[in-house]
């Protein structure tokens, strides 16, 4: 199972604007959620992990201590002898190193419309340095069973769904078993059906892995992860349990019902709900002392609001 | 397991790759004997043959090359990947130029043998295989020329269509001004095509090997470029 940590790491673009600042985060093995509006950071931090963009400061250390018995075949051909990884951003080595034990699916995932699915994986699988013929074919259909996509498998990629793509994804990012594990927005734009399904899936490879899902959809890492961490304009505002995040919005969300306006003060309205003459307001706030309020028991998408609101970062920062 | 992946990058640069340079030379094959039925002048023919081999392949080469390093469908994933994607960049350009000169080497063959080779005036005396072996680098040397200018554009500006465009602006310049490109100095090393607009100058050796080693630093400019992972990503969907 693996770790990573990362130190003040930091990513600076063209024109001196901070992707990524000074951020400090531990990720533990199993599922781990990273939230945060689009622009935040998610993918440039993905990137990084992934090895494909360097970071402009900070360290990253991946420490790796696989459990041979069950590693596939394939996999011991590809990473024997490495007990222990460590990651480090700022070198081709490094880099190298981690696609080693690396799966990823990437946000805007492309794939060779005039492949099928066996051709794809069976192309990926080369390209991840899986030798043996008969161990890859193995794999291939061990994965295909996994997402469900035995039966259209020698269907041309082009005649696939979202959802079929995203599986196609994931069994791809799992053709090494690979210790860490990174889906980046992997329900966007999937079906309420898809992305449970989708969920699930993620759920269960977090059991004997590390899995990095990122996500601006709060109930995808509500439903699957037990730790997270919160991005926003590049800086790290939360990280720890889900039960922790929502106890920092505890005593801040209310109920008002009111006879239809819409009540006002220093909070966000998460939810309303119309009921004939009268409308139920869910909000994140401060509520003034004569809406007469009712505390509620937050969720993780009101602690998300309420970070949202309170952790009011200077805007992305910039150098120059 | 080399085999495997050669075939699966044929099919991902496409059928079209193969076919169009086929198509090419069978059109102009066609076109000659067109000519040759109505009787027109030798010497045209040969130039039209010889155009085909020196300037239209080169250039189908070129925006081929241009198109398929400047998109990648599935380019983020290649890059988690240990295998190294410049690698995988540089066999389907090998895949593209190696087919043209396929095509190329069996075409000059039928031209030289049916005697509608245009032969350069500083070969003209050479004896026949030295002449055929030195001439082929009529189209050697803009097919890599090209090649490698379509690699370098297509990592450059990370867009097909402006790649192509320049090429093909090159490639109308070089058509239509190759007056200037046969008399003033600084311009001999970068005439492309010689040998169908001016076969008697007598700098064709050294402008050959000359665009060969402007060939090579565009294949190195395009190489160091293709380390440059954030510019291999542009146009792919993601925040900063």
């Amino acid at each position: 199972m693996t770790t990573i940590m990362m130190q003040t790491l930091n990513k600076v673009y063209h024109g001196g604007v901070y992707a990524l600042y000074n951020v400090d985060l531990t990720i533990p093995p199993g599922m781990f959620g990273l939230l945060g509006p689009n622009g935040a950071g998610k993918t440039t931090l993905m990137r990084i992990l992934a090895g494909i963009v360097r970071p402009t400061s900070g360290t990253i250390r991946i420490g790796a201590h696989y459990l041979s018995d069950r590693l596939s075949e394939a996999r011991t051909q590809s990473v024997a002898g490495r007990n222990k990884i460590e990651y480090d951003g700022d070198t081709e080595r490094g880099r190298t190193a981690v696609k080693g034990m690396l799966g990823y699916l990437p946000q805007d995932f492309g794939v060779y419309p005039d492949l099928n699915a066996r051709e794809f994986l069976d192309y990926i699988a080369i390209l991840k340095g899986l030798r043996d013929r008969t161990l890859r074919h193995k794999r291939i259909e061990a994965l295909l069973e996994i997402v469900s996509l035995t039966q259209v498998a020698n269907r041309k990629l082009k005649t696939y769904s979202g959802g079929m793509k995203r599986r196609i994804g994931i069994a791809q990012a799992l053709l090494n078993d690979p210790a860490l594990l990174i889906v980046d927005e992997p329900t966007a734009g999937l079906d309420p059906e898809e992305r449970i399904r989708f969920r699930n899936l993620l759920s269960e490879l977090g059991d004997n892995r590390t899995v990095l899902l990122s996500t601006h959809i709060v109930e995808d890492i509500a439903q699957t992860c037990q730790r997270l961490a919160v991005l926003k304009d590049g800086h790290l505002i939360f990280q720890g349990t889900t039960v922790a995040a929502m106890r920092e919005a505890q005593g801040k969300v209310w109920i008002i019902t009111t006879s239809g306006y819409k009540p006002e003060g220093n909070f966000t309205v998460v939810a309303t709900l119309h009921m004939g003459t009268t409308a139920q307001y869910r909000i994140v706030g401060d509520p003034s002392p004569e809406a007469a309020a009712v505390p509620a028991e937050p969720t993780l998408e009101d602690t998300y609001v309420w970070l949202m609101r309170e952790q009011l970062t200077p805007g992305r920062a910039s150098i120059s | 397991m080399a085999f495997e992946r050669f075939r699966y990058e044929l099919r991902i640069v496409g059928k079209w790759v193969l076919l169009i340079p086929l198509l090419g030379m069978g059109c102009f094959a066609l076109l000659a004997a067109i000519l040759t039925m109505l009787h027109v002048d030798h010497l045209r023919i040969a130039q039209v043959l010889t155009a085909s081999l020196e300037m239209i392949l080169p250039l189908v080469a070129g925006l081929q090359v241009a198109t398929v390093v400047s998109h990648d469908a599935a380019i983020e994933l290649q890059l988690t990947l240990s295998s190294k994607y410049r690698f995988t960049a540089l066999l389907r350009i090998g895949l593209i130029a190696g087919w043209m000169a396929c095509v190329a080497l069996f075409s000059s063959v039928f031209i030289y043998h049916l005697k509608y080779w245009r032969i350069p005036a500083q070969l003209s005396t050479w004896h026949v295989l030295p002449q055929f072996l030195v001439g082929q680098l009529t189209w050697i040397a803009p097919l890599l020329w090209f090649v490698a200018a379509g690699f370098c554009l297509a990592l450059l500006i990370r867009s097909r269509s402006a790649s192509g465009a320049i090429l093909g602006g090159i490639w109308i310049v070089e058509a239509i001004f190759y007056g200037y490109f046969a008399l003033i100095a600084w311009l001999k090393p970068f005439f492309l095509f010689p040998t169908t607009l001016a076969p008697g100058i007598d700098f064709w050796l050294p402008n050959r090997l000359g665009l060969l080693g402007i060939a090579l630093a565009f294949l190195v400019t395009g190489w160091l470029l293709s380390y440059n992972a954030t510019a291999l990503l542009q146009g792919v969907s993601g925040e900063e």
